[in-house]
């Protein structure tokens, strides 16, 4: 049974690690063996759900707890320091994303995966969804005939229960919406279509970190435009326009995407698995975002128990965070045209 | 530099006046907020942005320490407009607040007030409209609790709001993209618009403004518009016919639902999912269940159902005077009605609205 221990009891594990873990520890895959947390409340919530997990008072006295696997889900800020010292005590690690907060961090990680010998993966877990390979296979064969554009759009009003507004800084988290939901629009793209070259980036930080943005690219000279939200609620897909045809995706929907002839029919494709024995009949129970969630952690467990240690720069979306740190670099503001009369405001009122 | 707290800095208006004090240098701003989620507009700037509950005293007090002045801007249900204001108050008080300035409404004179109503008509907490009545008790509340000291309280009512974020230009826009857009008698009513940032201006003289300690100020625009002058350019921007909306008689119109916050929006078998479903799947479970709850509405029509603020707001024929606010604050307004809105449409489509040859 590997023996599994948790970095970081705040908002992602109470809604995702948490419940994948339990099941996970219910199919007699794992044992939950202990947890850390700077906040106790924190801890205790998880450990209602593994009651045999051990709180533990800092990160060296969990990694002492003879682990296979660590999960780190702790602030974006201490991903590095935390992997690298349990990959340095010998022990696997799945990171939740963004795997850091710069490239330079990430590829430290990397470094101690290869010098250690260990596992590290990174919690991109939209990778094994039905619904992005389906996509990266209709792409490849152009179903849609030859790709003309992507359009992006992640996001909306932001409220993961985060403990603090801290986290809405460089220093705790690298950067705002770009740095949070990046990591998973960009690994999508690279996936589906390639590397991406930045060509632009706009972002609506002033001083601080950005709740919108958006970012102008090219893969394999096809233009492409990811727009990332804390803001406002508009509907999450990526939609493929390609000569013949169109996909429409909707990120959280592991089985479940959209797909039209230009100026024809259209409809939504059902990728749910056929039923046994039965090849062409599909009807298998449907994947929610949790279970595809647990599925993935599923298939990092299996592996760490195989004994599987390797690990690349395309496995870690190395290349993702340096597109991210790229981003910064080029920032420039967006277009707010309604902010322009701000100016006057004060003048006319003294 | 005066330190300004401005509470419900995540709000349409909140966040306006976070931009606007602090953009114009003349302030420190201290934006405060529900929850910490809520923080992330007021972090794009640099701001120490506090964390408190509207009926929280001590997180209140500490918010609010060594703050001139704190701009009230609280939404939510009614039990929260209301619930929020004994709290405020005193903690505003404990913290040495020399001025509060609360964010009220021209709607506690009702969505179609009757000819001649002003600062001075008397208020009615039997409206059928529960969000009036509860923007009254607080009202009354604030009044009440001004009489035993505490800071001096300065009371706005702005009209009808828009702008960037504002639910009449994002909702509205979401109304048409989904389908469920609708008039009222035309909407040909008299719509007392107001644009965002001169709210924020009124925000600003209210601070200040000597005489205005312990009285309400209506505030409005010169241009006198319709709801068919506000919607038309979101429809054109959004490739809608105004003319083709279902309209519907004011007498369609059915009582207002028990007000939100007493009843869950999602369904018993949702609820449990809430806290674990990301934010852009609720998003879309609102609207399902908004469509179905609308086509139950409409029986055989299929169209949405009529609400009651609909048809007040579309059948208005009078819009209420801001000569006191001119008089005592030095109001008036600087955006016209034309350029709020073209503001507005250039919000959408950096919202992502599909926007015909939107400035990206």
């Amino acid at each position: 049974m590997v023996r599994v221990g948790l970095s970081g009891c705040g908002a992602v594990s109470q809604l995702y690690y948490g419940p994948a873990l339990r099941l996970l520890e219910s199919e007699g895959r794992l044992t939950l063996a202990g947890l850390f947390d700077p906040d106790e409340a924190a801890v205790e919530k998880l450990k209602a759900l593994s009651p045999e997990a051990r709180s533990c008072a800092s990160l060296e006295a969990l990694l002492a707890l003879d682990l296979d696997l660590l999960i780190v889900a702790s602030p974006p800020k201490f991903h590095a320091g935390q992997t690298i010292a349990a990959l340095e005590a010998g022990i696997a690690v799945h990171c939740e994303k963004p795997l850091a907060i710069s490239s330079e961090d990430g590829a430290r990680m990397l470094a101690a995966a290869r010098s250690a010998d260990r596992r590290l993966s990174v919690g991109l877990m939209r990778r094994a969804f039905p619904a992005v390979r389906a996509i990266g296979g209709m792409l490849q064969q152009e179903i849609t005939g030859p790709l003309r554009s992507v359009d992006g759009f992640e996001g909306g009003r932001f409220n993961w229960p985060v403990a603090s507004p801290r986290y809405f800084s460089r220093e705790e988290s690298g950067g705002g919406v770009l740095r949070d939901i990046g990591p998973h629009a960009l690994d999508l793209l690279t996936g589906w279509l390639g590397e991406p070259q930045v060509q632009a980036y706009r972002d609506d930080a002033q001083g601080g970190v950005e709740a919108n943005c958006l970012i102008e690219l090219s893969c394999g000279g096809v233009p492409c435009r990811l727009r990332m939200s804390r803001d406002w609620a508009r509907p999450n897909r990526y939609l493929f326009v390609g000569a013949k045809g169109w996909i429409s995706w909707t990120p959280y929907e592991a089985e479940r995407l959209q797909f039209g002839v230009n100026d024809g029919p259209a409809g939504t494709l059902d990728l749910r698995k056929p039923l046994p024995g039965q090849p062409h009949v599909l009807g298998g129970r449907e994947v929610d975002f949790h279970g595809a969630f647990a599925g993935g952690l599923r298939d990092v467990v299996a592996q760490v128990r195989g004994g599987a240690a390797g690990v690349d720069r395309r496995t870690l979306a190395l290349d993702t965070l340096e597109l991210i740190d790229r981003c910064y670099e080029m920032r420039r503001p967006m277009e707010e045209p309604w902010l322009s009369s701000q100016a006057d405001a004060v003048e006319w009122a003294s | 530099m005066k330190r300004v707290a401005v509470l419900g800095a995540s709000g349409f208006i909140g966040n306006r006046a976070v931009e606007m004090l602090h953009s114009s240098g003349a302030f420190e701003v201290r934006p405060v907020v529900r929850r910490a989620s809520a923080a992330a507009l007021p972090r794009r700037f640099d701001l120490d942005v506090r964390v408190a509950d509207g009926r929280e005293h001590e997180a209140l007090t500490a918010a609010f320490q060594d703050c001139d002045s704190v701009v009230v801007s609280v939404a939510g249900p009614p039990a929260t407009i209301v619930g929020v204001i004994e709290p405020i108050f005193q903690a505003a008080t404990a913290a040495g607040v020399r001025r509060l300035v609360y964010l009220s409404s021209a709607s506690v004179h009702g969505q179609a007030p009757v000819h001649g109503v002003d600062e001075g008509s008397p208020l009615s907490e039997r409206q059928p409209i529960e969000y009036n009545n509860a923007k009254v008790a607080a009202e009354l509340k604030l009044d009440q609790l001004g009489k035993s000291g505490g800071p001096e309280v300065v009371t706005l009512r702005p009209g009808i709001v828009f702008g960037p974020r504002s639910q009449w230009i994002g909702g509205w826009a979401d109304e048409l993209l989904s389908g469920q857009a609708y008039l009222v008698d035309g909407a040909r009513g008299l719509c007392n618009a107001i644009y965002m940032d001169d709210v924020v201006r009124a925000i600003i003289s209210a601070m200040e403004a000597p005489g205005a300690p312990g009285r309400a100020y209506l505030l409005g625009q010169t241009e006198q518009v319709t709801w068919r002058d506000l919607y038309r350019p979101i429809c054109d921007a959004l490739g809608f016919d105004l003319e083709a909306l279902p309209d519907y008689p004011a007498g369609a119109a059915r009582p207002e639902p028990p007000a939100s916050g007493s009843k869950p929006l999602l369904p018993p078998a949702l609820r449990g999912l809430k806290k674990g479903v990301p934010e852009s799947v609720r998003v879309g479970v609102r609207a399902a269940l908004r469509h179905r709850r609308s086509g139950q509405a409409a029986g055989s029509s299929g169209g949405p159902a009529v609400s009651m603020e609909r048809a007040l707001l579309h059948t208005a024929d009078y819009v209420p005077p801001w000569r006191r606010a001119a008089d005592d604050l030095g109001y008036r307004p600087v955006t016209s009605f034309e350029d709020g809105v073209r503001q507005s449409v250039a919000w959408l489509g950096f919202a992502g609205y599909p926007v015909k040859d939107p400035r990206r």
